[in-house]
């Protein structure tokens, strides 16, 4: 690829957590990947992919508590 | 992606100069990637043929309602026994195999990390295989508690299920070990240059499965002996009557299994991508995507286990859960057939095998992921549950996806292997012929699951009896059809027309730079990519 070399950027938090939600959705732009691929590491990927797990999991348990709680409420 | 490779660096004419022993012995010590990834694949064929006479005697049987051709004890064993061959013994190997052959030639390494290491871990199969065929000969018969081993029935069986832990420790083993020289490969072993996101999507495939089994086989491996010691050892981990849990298995077996089923479809969603992408002479639509998709799916697998589990009890919030979590996850898997539509869209296709076998599966397996869908509903799934709904579920995911996937690959890399030609009409017959027996067998078992037929029982009420008739006849087709890859890829390696190095003309990659047949030694001097 003939890219000119730009000097790889540290990754913010914003832009970790950007790459992992692209992943859980299953969609990233070219340009955004390139610059994930340039300024974050392996390292950060994976503690950020399992942080965005326990989100994840937490996310659906709260949705599940206010699903849950509607319910008994309505009757 | 455009690879470009400087001065080539693989050594044609003194090819076998490591004076390797001849015969027998030379497999037996083999530490060569392409050798063992050849006795993979045979392995795993040989296997799949095994596993497949089992699944036609369980046809056969229910071919008509009422018991004619197996004891209903024997019948429990060929379906449990079928589950664990194909599984551990025909599709895993299988890609192990794929692994072995393509992951050095495509990122530029002379060979998998640890070779002996390597050897080691392809020939613990065969030991694993023979105990659990040997198994059915023993008193009391093989394990025939199905291939979810759930207690208390594994508590109670006789010695068969003894081998059966036995073979399952090994084979796990096997596969830890594998993925440890995969990842080691992958990680250490690229060419300089092929930085991780310029290498093949099979290889990034792999690369996450393999992190998925060192993740999961050590679950199950803890699972299988938990069983060994309640059997043997006056433990009560399962058994109600000492104070233990038979949903615990339930629980750690799900932790395993349901990672498990991905480890079995990824490497061949690497496969796909690289087939679609060469026959449609366009790269792969949204590879970044496509990485990262695979990668979350790698996480977020941990996270919906007891969607197999509604029936067995659990509270209403909990259902929610796994329903909700179920479903989220299925998006990143439908982004990807996104994908592969966007890549053939406004290719130019030809539609040589592997391209037909790919093709099928994107369609096929959509419709497995469907069925999984309406699974993955916990209101639906208390009916569906252990019935015929769910066989034909998985098999639209393991047969029309994980197998055809397979196929894809051996079509398309077997140039590469033997340096000849397969016969194209008979791989094309052969697709067509896979594709509707396949769905003539398991199609109807939709219909078979809805009215309420259950599953893993070898009679069943005669309203059944059409839909199983289809089946059975299909079953049958599809067996014989696979004779034909076998004649083929026999007559290929004999007398096929010779391949020159890249025989496909949208094929991209470090493999197709090699000669046809991949010399012995490749990459001895690693390329530079560009
Ligand atoms: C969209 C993705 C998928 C969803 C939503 C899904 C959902 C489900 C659900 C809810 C069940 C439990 C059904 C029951 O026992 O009542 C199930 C069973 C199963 N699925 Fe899937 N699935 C998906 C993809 C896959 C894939 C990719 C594979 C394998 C390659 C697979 C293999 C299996 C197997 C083997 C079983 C049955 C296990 C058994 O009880 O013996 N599934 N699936
Ligand atoms: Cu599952």
């Amino acid at each position: 690829m003939s890219l000119p070399e730009k000097p790889p950027r540290k990754a913010g938090l914003l832009m970790i957590v950007s790459a992992v939600m692209a992943s859980f959705l299953g969609i990233r732009r070219r340009n955004d990947y390139e610059s994930d691929a340039a300024s974050l590491s392996l390292g950060q990927v994976v503690i950020a992919g399992i942080v965005g797990g326990i989100v994840f999991v937490a996310g659906v348990v709260v949705l599940v508590k206010v699903v849950m709680a509607n319910l008994t409420s309505g009757n | 992606m455009n690879i470009a490779t400087a001065a080539n660096g693989h050594v044609t004419a003194h090819d076998d100069h490591d004076h390797a022993p001849k015969g027998m012995m030379r497999w037996l010590t083999t530490t060569n990637h392409k050798d063992i990834g050849s006795m993979y694949l045979w392995f795993s064929f040989f296997m799949f043929l095994v596993g497949g006479c089992m699944a036609l005697t369980i046809r056969s049987e229910l071919f008509q309602p009422g018991l004619q051709i197996v004891r209903p004890e024997f019948f429990n064993q060929l379906t449990t026994l079928h589950g664990l061959i194909m599984v551990f013994g025909a599709i895993m190997p299988a890609f192990v195999g794929f692994a072995n052959w393509m992951i050095p030639l495509q990122i530029g390494a002379s060979d998998m990390a640890f070779g002996r290491m390597n050897n080691w871990s392809f020939w613990l199969l065969p030991p694993a295989a023979l105990l659990l065929v040997a198994s059915m000969f023993v008193p009391g018969g093989a394990a025939a508690a199905g291939w979810t081993l759930y207690p208390p029935l594994t508590i109670q069986q006789g010695m068969g299920m003894d081998m059966a832990i036995f073979a399952i420790h090994i084979l796990g083993i096997s596969s830890i070990m594998g993925s440890i020289n995969i990842i080691t490969t992958i990680l250490n072993l690229r060419a300089p240059g092929m930085t991780l996101m310029k290498m093949p999507l099979f290889c990034w495939t792999w690369l996450i499965t393999a992190y998925l089994i060192i993740a999961v086989m050590p679950i199950l491996a803890g699972a299988v002996t938990m069983t060994l010691t309640d059997r043997h050892f006056g433990t009560h981990f399962f058994s109600a009557a000492g104070g233990g849990d038979p949903v615990l298995f339930q629980h750690i077996f799900w932790f395993f299994g349901h990672p498990e089923v991905y480890i079995v479809i990824i490497p061949g969603f690497g496969v796909v991508s690289q087939v679609i992408s060469t026959f449609s002479r366009k790269p792969v639509f949204g590879y970044a995507s496509m990485v990262y998709a695979i990668a979350a799916i790698g996480i977020l697998s941990f996270t919906v286990w007891a969607h197999h589990m509604y029936t067995t009890g659990m509270p209403i919030s909990a259902q929610l859960y796994f329903m909700y979590a179920t479903m989220l996850i299925a998006v990143p898997t439908g982004v990807k057939i996104f994908n592969w539509t966007a890549t053939m869209w406004r290719g130019s296709l030809s539609f040589e095998t592997p391209m037909l076998f790919a093709i099928g599966f994107i369609f096929l397996f959509t419709l497995g992921g469907f069925s999984g869908l309406v699974l993955a509903m916990a209101a639906v799934d208390v009916q569906m549950q252990d019935t015929y709904y769910v066989v034909a579920h998985f098999h639209y995911t393991m047969v029309a996806g994980a197998l055809f996937s397979a196929f894809a690959g051996l079509y398309y890399w077997l140039p590469k292997w033997t340096g000849h030609m397969y016969n194209e009409k008979m791989g094309q017959l052969h697709f067509w012929l896979s594709f509707v027996f396949f769905n003539m067998t398991f199609f109807v078992q939709h219909f078979l699951g809805i009215a309420g037929m259950p599953r893993r029982i070898p009679d069943y009420a005669l309203q059944f009896t059409e839909f199983n008739q289809i089946s059975t006849i299909g079953a049958f087709g599809f067996g014989l059809s696979q004779l034909l890859v076998v004649y083929n890829v026999i007559s290929c390696m004999r007398s096929g027309e010779k391949a020159p190095a890249k025989p496909w003309e949208g094929a991209e990659g470090l493999e197709w730079e090699v000669p046809s047949p991949a010399p012995h030694h490749t990459w001895e001097v690693q390329p530079i990519i560009k």
